[in-house]
C-alpha cells in the first residue's frame, strides 16, 4: 500500500537536489565570468540550457515509458510516464521563459519566430495535448493505452526542435557544435564547467521532483481504486 | 480465463468449453458479464489472466487468420445506418474474404426475408428487421463457431421458429453455437449444456439432457436472485467442471 | 491476398458511405471555399498579391477544413460497434489502419482537386511550376496529414469529447508537415523547382515514413477495447 510519508529515495534525491542547485547558481552567477558583448545577462543561459536539457530527457522518459507500457502494462510506467510529460512541460515552459528574458535583453524583443523557438512552442502545445489526452480517457486501461500511443508519436516532434537550429538558418546561438568527429564548445572553460554544474543539478532536481510526482500518482491511483470499492459496495 | 478491468473481476476464473456440433447456453442477470465473455472469447478483449482455446491452441497464437471462423452477434448491431441491407452484407462479406460476395448477401437478404428492403438504408428498418439482418451478417461467411448474444431479441414468433430451426441446422452440420439468452427458456431446446454467470463466476453448469426447464429455473432464480450472502450460492453440477481456480495475471 | 482483399472491403465500404453522407468530401470541400472566402474579404486591398499570403492562406484553408473530412473516419466507427465488426476481420489489424488512411487520403486530395483551382485563380497566382511537381508536393503532403490524422482519429474516437479535442492533438503533430508544405509552395511558385527547398522535401518524405510506419506497427494498441 503507498503512504503518503516520503520515501528513501525521495528523500536521497531531495537531500542532493537542494545544495546542487544552490552550488550551481553560486557558480552561475558568481563564479563564472562575464560574457565579453552580452555582459551579465548570459548568466541566464546556464539555467536555459538545464531545462531545455531536462525537458527533452523528461519527453525522452514518456517516449520510453510510453513503447514500455504497451507492451508490459505495467502501471508504474504509466505512472511514470504521465508524471514525466508534466515535468517535461514545466521545464519546457521554464526553457521558454528564460530564452524570452534572455532574448528581450539581447535581441530587444520578447519572442520572434524563429524555428527553434517556434517548434520549442510546439513541442509544448504537444505534450499539453498529450495531457488532454489523459484526461479525456475514462477507465485506467484505457487511459494508460491511448496516453502510450500518443506519447510514441508525441515524440516525434522533439527531435526537429534540436535540430532545427542546427538545418535550418535559426539565429538562436549554437554553442555546441560538431565539429569533425570532436565537439567544440564556442565557450570560455569556465562557463563550460558552469554550464555542466547546471546541467547536473537540474537534473537532479528533475528526477527528485519525478519521484515526488510519481508518489503521488500512485496514492491518487490508489485512492481512486479506494473510492470504486466504496462505490461497489454500495451498488450491490 | 479472468478478465479484470481496473480492479473490478468482470469475469472470475471462467473455464468453459464447447465441443463441434454443440450448443452452450449461458444465461445470467443483468451485469453478470455475459457480454463481457463473448467478447474475449471473440478475441476482441484480452483476458486478464488465462487463455482463449481454439482446437487447444491459444488464440494469440493462432494468428489473425482464426477470426475468419467466428461468426458473432453482439448486443450493437455492428451495421452502418447509411448504408443499404445489401451493401451491409456485401461488404461483411468481402471482409471476411467470401468469394462471390455478392451472391453469398443476395442469398441471405432473402433467407432473412428482407428482400423487399435490399437497398434501404439500415436506418429505415425495425427492431425485427435490424436483429434479422445483424444474424445475416453473423452467418455471411459461414462460421465454424457462432456466439450469439440475445439472438432471439426483437424477432416475433415467425422469425423466432425460424431461428431455431436455422440453428438447429447449423448444429447438425457442426457448428458450434454459444448462446446468450436472458430468456432462456427459448434457447433450451436447442442447447446441450446450460451455464449460470453470476457477477462473472459460472455459478452452475448443466447438462440439459439430465435437467428440465422447470428445474434449471427454479435454479436460475436461485442464483440470479440470491437472498442474502450473494455469491456464496455457487455449487458445481455435473462432470463440466466450472469455476476453475483463478490464474494469475 | 486475404490481407488485401479485406483492405479493399473497408476502403469500398468507406467510398460506399461517402457516397451516402458526403461527410468527408462534401463538407470540407465547402468548408474550404467558404475560408477562401473570409481570407480574401478579411484581407485589406492589394495585400493578396503580396508574397506569401497566398500560400499562407492556401495552406490554412486545406488543413483546416481536411481535419474536418480526417475526424470522421472513426468517428462513423463508433456507434453499434462498427469497430468492433472491423478488428473481426481475419486479417492483421493494420489493415484497418492502412485502409481507413488510404481512403481518407483519397478523400482529401479530392477535396484539394476541387479546391485548389479556386484558390489560385482568386489569387491571380499563375502555376509557375511545372504540374507534376505540384502533384508531388500536394500529394506527399496530404498523404502525411492523412497518416497522422488517421491514427489521431483512430485515438480520439475513444476519448471522451474526442471531435472536439481532435485538431488540438492532430495540429502539433501537423507542425513540421505545413513547414514543409509552406516553403515547398513558395519555393515553387518563386524558381519553379525546389531549389534551397530541397532539404524540406527530405524532411516531408521521413514525416511520412514516421506517420505511416509507426500506426502501422502500433495500431493493434490503438483500437484494443
Amino acid at each position: 500500500m503507498p503512504t503518503t510519508r516520503p520515501t528513501r529515495l525521495q528523500t536521497v534525491l531531495l537531500a542532493i537536489a537542494a545544495p546542487a542547485v544552490v552550488f550551481a547558481l553560486y557558480m552561475a552567477l558568481i563564479w563564472a565570468p562575464d560574457e565579453r558583448t552580452l555582459g551579465t545577462v548570459q548568466r541566464i543561459f546556464y539555467i536555459h540550457v538545464g531545462s531545455a536539457w531536462n525537458a527533452y530527457l523528461s519527453f525522452l522518459i514518456v517516449f520510453v515509458c510510453s513503447i514500455g507500457y504497451l507492451l508490459r502494462r505495467s502501471v508504474s510506467l504509466d505512472a511514470l510516464a504521465a508524471s514525466a510529460a508534466e515535468i517535461g512541460i514545466l521545464f519546457t515552459t521554464l526553457t521558454l521563459a528564460t530564452g524570452s528574458f534572455w532574448a528581450r535583453a539581447v535581441w530587444n524583443v520578447w519572442w520572434t519566430w524563429d524555428p527553434r523557438l517556434t517548434t520549442t512552442l510546439i513541442m509544448w502545445f504537444m505534450y499539453v495535448a498529450y495531457l488532454l489526452v489523459r484526461a479525456a480517457a475514462e477507465g485506467e486501461e484505457r487511459r494508460g493505452r491511448l496516453a502510450g500511443v500518443f506519447g510514441i508519436v508525441a515524440f516525434s516532434t522533439v527531435p526537429l526542435v534540436h535540430f532545427s537550429a542546427i538545418w535550418w538558418r535559426s539565429m538562436h546561438p549554437n554553442i555546441i557544435q560538431p565539429q569533425g568527429g570532436t565537439i567544440r564548445m564556442n565557450m570560455d572553460p569556465e562557463m563550460v564547467v558552469t554550464m555542466m554544474v547546471a546541467v547536473i543539478a537540474l537534473t537532479l532536481v528533475n528526477a527528485a521532483l519525478l519521484s515526488y510526482r510519481v508518489g503521488l500518482e500512485h496514492l491518487s491511483r490508489h485512492a481512486a481504486a479506494l473510492r470504486e470499492r466504496v462505490r461497489l459496495e454500495v451498488e450491490y | 480465463m479472468t478478465r479484470r478491468v481496473d480492479g473490478r473481476r468482470l469475469l472470475d476464473a471462467v473455464t468453459l468449453a464447447i465441443q463441434p456440433g454443440q450448443t452452450l447456453l449461458i444465461c445470467g442477470p443483468n451485469g453478470a458479464g455475459k457480454s463481457t465473455l463473448l467478447k474475449v472469447a471473440a478475441g476482441l478483449v484480452p483476458p486478464t489472466a488465462g487463455e482463449v482455446l481454439y482446437d487447444g491452441r491459444p488464440v494469440s497464437r493462432w494468428g489473425p487468420g482464426v477470426r475468419r471462423r467466428l461468426g458473432t452477434l453482439f448486443h450493437e448491431s455492428l451495421l452502418y445506418d447509411e448504408l443499404t441491407v445489401l451493401d451491409n452484407l456485401v461488404f461483411a462479406a468481402r471482409l471476411f474474404g467470401v468469394d462471390d460476395a455478392r451472391r453469398r448477401a443476395e442469398a441471405l437478404v432473402d433467407e432473412v426475408g428482407l428482400r423487399l428492403a435490399a437497398r434501404e438504408p439500415v436506418a429505415r428498418l425495425s427492431r425485427g428487421m435490424r436483429q434479422r439482418l445483424a444474424l445475416a451478417r453473423a452467418l455471411v461467411h459461414q462460421p465454424e463457431v457462432l456466439l450469439l448474444d440475445e439472438p432471439f431479441a426483437g424477432l416475433d414468433a415467425r422469425w423466432t421458429a425460424w431461428l431455431t430451426e436455422r440453428l438447429a441446422a447449423e448444429r447438425e452440420r457442426g457448428t458450434s453455437i454459444v448462446l446468450v439468452a436472458h430468456e432462456w427458456r427459448w434457447a433450451w431446446p436447442l442447447a446441450d449444456r446450460a451455464a449460470v454467470l453470476v457477477r462473472g463466476r459460472v455459478e452452475c453448469l448443466v447438462d440439459v439432457r439430465e435437467w428440465d426447464a422447470d428445474r434449471f429455473g427454479s435454479e436460475y432464480r436461485r442464483l440470479a436472485m440470491p437472498a442474502g450472502s450473494a455469491g456464496e450460492a455457487g455449487t458445481e453440477t455435473g462432470g463440466w467442471g466450472a469455476a476453475g481456480e483463478e490464474a494469475r495475471s | 491476398m486475404r490481407y488485401l482483399r479485406a483492405l479493399a472491403a473497408i476502403i469500398w465500404k468507406d467510398l460506399r458511405l461517402e457516397w451516402r453522407t458526403g461527410e468527408a468530401l462534401l463538407t470540407p470541400a465547402l468548408l474550404a471555399l467558404l475560408l477562401l472566402l473570409v481570407i480574401i474579404f478579411a484581407l485589406p486591398p492589394g495585400v493578396a498579391r503580396m508574397e506569401g499570403v497566398f500560400t499562407a492562406s492556401l495552406w490554412t484553408a486545406l488543413f483546416f477544413a481536411g481535419t474536418v473530412g480526417l475526424s470522421r473516419s472513426f468517428a462513423r466507427e463508433r456507434a453499434e460497434g462498427r469497430l468492433w465488426g472491423l478488428l473481426l476481420a481475419p486479417v492483421d489489424r493494420s489493415a484497418v489502419f492502412l485502409a481507413k488512411g488510404l481512403a481518407s487520403f483519397l478523400f482529401l486530395a479530392l477535396v484539394a482537386l476541387v479546391t485548389m483551382p479556386a484558390f489560385f485563380a482568386v489569387f491571380g497566382q499563375s502555376l509557375a511550376a511545372p504540374l507534376w511537381r505540384w502533384v508531388v508536393l500536394v500529394g506527399l503532403v496530404l498523404l502525411a496529414t492523412s497518416g497522422a490524422g488517421t491514427l489521431v482519429a483512430a485515438l480520439a474516437a475513444q476519448l471522451r469529447a474526442g471531435e472536439v479535442l481532435y485538431p488540438v492533438l492532430l495540429f502539433p503533430l501537423l507542425v513540421p508537415v505545413v513547414l514543409a508544405a509552406v516553403h515547398l509552395t513558395d519555393a515553387l511558385l518563386a524558381a519553379g523547382g525546389w531549389g534551397e527547398a530541397r532539404a524540406w522535401m527530405h524532411m516531408l518524405i521521413l514525416y511520412n515514413i514516421l506517420f505511416w510506419g509507426v500506426p502501422y506497427l502500433i495500431f493493434e494498441y490503438v483500437v484494443e477495447v
